[in-house]
């Protein structure tokens, strides 16, 4: 059983804060919303498909769901989940699955930790239900 | 700009838009046929080209160009996470013009450097 995900700290708060404002920097309330919506929509699309690949035992697609998530979460100051998926990635990359699926657990919480907060952050961009 | 992450390209459209005329590919494989088949108004000035990309990766798209009559000198830059010591030196040597690290964190980084290929072959 993996052990919840720590809430983010307020320096990982204001990281998060920082990326919001460059994007808006970047463009402007309709950019920042549309990239959040497209990070809340497929950021757990991605993990999905990197246990797809774990399962098949494809250490290729692995690393490459695994560099994708690792892009979109560092675009958004989100650096221990940036972190996580760089850590799956290297290990897949160098063929090694062992460590892959427990990353990928850590990934799924980090992924709701931050999740709620960026919808918290920016409630029009929350997936609509 | 060779990009297959969808936010990653609305990022670029966004940071690029009214400066330049942007054109997106989401494949290596996609933009070589475009180049190759002059796509609408020719071949670009210049490529903002991702590294990881689905099927054929960025390096090997690069390898393409510089082997290719017609495209040899087109100018590309590389785009990409990977930031790696080392990464910087190895994506130059293979014949990347210039090399931009993601996350953008500042825009005028990439304005730069494709501010600076532009100028490099006199097409600014």
């Amino acid at each position: 059983m993996t052990a919840p995900p720590d809430p983010l700290t307020a320096e990982q708060v204001a990281e998060g804060r920082a990326a919001l404002a460059r994007l808006h920097r970047f463009g402007g309330e309709s950019l920042v919303a549309e990239m959040a919506r497209m990070f809340l929509a497929d950021m757990p699309a991605r993990l999905a498909l990197a246990r797809t690949a774990l399962g098949a035992a494809e250490p290729a697609r692995v690393a490459y769901a695994a560099h994708a998530m690792k892009s979109s979460a560092a675009q958004f100051g989100a650096g221990r989940l940036a972190e996580l998926c760089a850590a799956a990635e290297r290990a897949a990359a160098d063929g090694d699955l062992a460590p892959v699926a427990p990353l990928l657990d850590r990934v799924d919480g980090e992924l709701a930790t931050f999740g709620g907060w960026l919808g918290a952050e920016l409630p029009a961009a929350a997936p609509r239900s | 700009m060779v990009e297959d992450n969808a936010d990653n390209r609305l990022l670029l459209q966004a940071i690029l838009e009214g400066l330049y005329d942007v054109r997106e590919y989401e494949s290596a494989e996609a933009a070589l046929d475009a180049f190759r088949g002059g796509g609408p108004g020719g071949s670009p000035d210049v490529v903002l080209l991702d590294i990881s990309l689905p099927g054929m990766s960025g390096v090997d798209l690069l390898r393409l160009l510089r082997a290719d009559a017609v495209l040899a000198r087109l100018p590309v830059i590389a785009l990409t996470a990977h930031a790696m010591a080392g990464d910087r030196e190895e994506y130059l040597a293979a014949g990347f013009d210039a090399y931009v690290t993601k996350p953008i964190v500042d825009e005028e980084v990439l304005l730069r450097a494709i501010q600076r290929v532009l100028a490099a072959e006199g097409g600014a």
